[in-house]
């Protein structure tokens, strides 16, 4: 296994990163469980808050409380100990209704891949995503597992805004946008899913290590 | 009750954020310039965390519903009450009608306005703090506008007179004589990816200047000066970053990410603004300078001590004055 690398973030969080290149599942489970609301990180003396990454997390800390060296060791054992999470259990049904009408850029997309629409459907919904992590904007959640086929980069310039529920392709990954905003990903679909409520008792409706299947609807179907 | 009586998108009721909620993607958000708020909050006989208004556009005007202590921190301003003016980083008494005006600052670009009892509005995760990105808390999750009505919290029931009290913390002194200069330094700690930019970027990001672009709000700073280059291109997986984080874009022009910023992102960092120097960037406006200092992390743990002192003297030297 890699050697954990530790970067100082300013004064008060340091960033732990486990990747060796590309995502690994693997390396993410061992982190769900560490970030957990109930993981060792949250245990450790001056301990702040904990935000989960792909393959790494950020620790914030109380720099006068802890000192950066201490914290790391105590984070640096919490790793080695680490056993996967198999998840959270949850599959949630993510309803679709992809954008498969002429002009559409589900079609453009499908044209530059050289894959046929239906099949581009198909493919999409067959993936056995993963919430790898929340973040970025509220109730984001960074979904790993797309079919590789489907990768298609980022808009060179990205648009001002896409509207909240836009299932999107960004590069190897597939997101749901959660508000209206701007993006540089490629929009495929609409989901009327509410994935965030500040409101709610339950904001997100997604958790690391939530399982999400994609259930085309209507005309995409 | 206090009735906006000023348009202005980027004023919005702060506290001083949410950053537990972090992990559901969440900005911080909250006072940019923390410390003013928590001090505007003292001088009005409030808790530090009281919800007060960010103040981004000049000039500005409430009236008062009721008879009430306010103070008002952050940029140096001239205020008008009927018949009476007064200054920013004093508290003062406004009497039941009164209309308070805070002029264009003299200095600085963010002032907080802090009134006896606090803004009354609902909590939103677990704060009171308008997340204008998102759209949630503060007053419908939006900047103020005109006619807007706000409730005023319980007073806590002020003892002694109405005498006002002043302060000048010397951070601030500091800060003004700086500015004068025409560049302010920030002190920073090297970043994750820092050592990955060429000889010529790291010397160029210390040793020039920044400015900022009017591509400035609450999310972040964008910046203008020598371009960063990496040593060769760099593909990071989307990790957890803070507010003062320096990334760097393609374009080799740096980004300050701030108090909404978001709370992941891929961009290598140079470095990161240290704590205590965040308030800094809240006084600067679109074209004024930066430079860079690059500290190690003792000198960061010293300036954050320092901060903590200076703020722990204000508020005692308050609450004495007070009684």
């Amino acid at each position: 296994m890699k050697e954990p690398k530790f970067h100082l973030c300013g004064t008060g969080a340091v960033l732990m990163d486990v990747a060796a290149g590309a995502f690994d599942l693997g390396t993410q489970k061992r982190l769900w469980a560490l970030a957990a609301a109930d993981g060792a990180l949250r245990h450790l003396g001056g301990v702040r808050n904990v935000v989960l990454g792909v393959n790494n997390v950020l620790v914030a800390f109380d720099a006068l409380q802890v000192a950066a060296a201490d914290l790391e060791q105590g984070i640096r054992a919490a790793w080695a100990a680490a056993k996967p999470m198999q998840g959270t259990g949850r599959v949630i049904e993510v309803p679709v209704e992809y954008d498969t009408a002429a002009g559409s850029e589900l079609r453009d997309i499908a044209r530059r891949l050289q894959i046929d629409v239906d099949e581009f459907v198909r493919l999409h919904a067959s993936g056995d995503y993963h919430v790898a992590a929340i973040g970025s904007v509220p109730g984001f959640p960074y979904l790993v597992g797309m079919p590789p086929q489907l990768a298609v980069p980022r808009l060179q310039t990205p648009r001002a805004r896409a509207p909240r529920g836009s299932v999107a392709i960004g590069g190897a990954q597939t997101g749901i946008l959660t508000m209206d905003m701007p993006t540089g990903w490629n929009l495929i679909g609409r989901t009327s899913l509410d994935l965030f409520d500040p409101h709610r008792a339950q904001p997100c409706l997604f958790a690391p290590g939530d399982r999400v299947r994609f259930v085309p609807q209507g005309r995409g179907r | 009750v206090i009735e906006v009586l000023s348009n202005g998108a980027l004023n919005s009721v702060q506290d001083l954020g949410r950053p537990e909620h972090l992990p559901l993607g969440v900005s911080t958000s909250g006072a940019m310039d923390a410390p003013a708020l928590m001090l505007a909050n003292w001088l009005a006989g409030n808790g530090e965390g009281a919800a007060g208004i960010e103040v981004g556009i000049f000039p500005f005007r409430l009236r008062f519903e009721r008879a009430a202590r306010f103070a008002c921190t952050g940029a140096t301003a001239s205020l008008r009450l009927p018949g009476r003016t007064a200054s920013t980083w004093w508290n003062g008494q406004a009497e039941e009608g009164d209309i308070l005006v805070i002029e264009p600052p003299a200095l600085g670009a963010r002032a907080y306005l802090a009134i006896e009892g606090g803004l009354a509005l609902p909590m939103v995760l677990g704060a009171r703090a308008t997340d204008l990105k998102s759209g949630f808390g503060g007053l419908e999750g939006r900047g103020l506008r005109k006619g807007d009505r706000l409730e005023l919290g319980a007073s806590p029931g002020l003892q002694g007179s109405a005498r006002p009290i002043g302060i000048a913390p010397p951070s601030r002194l500091r800060f003004a004589d700086e500015l004068a200069t025409g560049t302010v330094t920030i002190r920073v700690l090297a970043g994750a990816e820092h050592e990955q930019f060429t000889r010529e970027a790291v010397q160029a990001f210390e040793r020039t200047a920044y400015r900022l672009t009017p591509d400035c709000n609450r999310q972040g700073y964008r910046l203008e000066g020598a371009a960063l280059k990496l040593r060769r291109p760099l593909e990071l997986l989307s990790h957890g970053i803070v507010p003062g984080t320096v990334q760097v874009p393609p374009s080799g022009q740096p980004i300050l990410q701030l108090a909404e910023a978001n709370t992941c992102g891929g961009y290598p960092k140079i470095a990161a603004v240290i704590e205590p120097d965040l308030w800094r960037l809240a006084q600067l406006r679109p074209g004024q300078q930066l430079r860079f200092q690059l500290v190690d992390h003792a000198a960061a743990l010293q300036a954050l001590r320092e901060q903590a002192g200076e703020l722990a003297r204000l508020r005692q030297a308050i609450a004495a004055r007070s009684a």
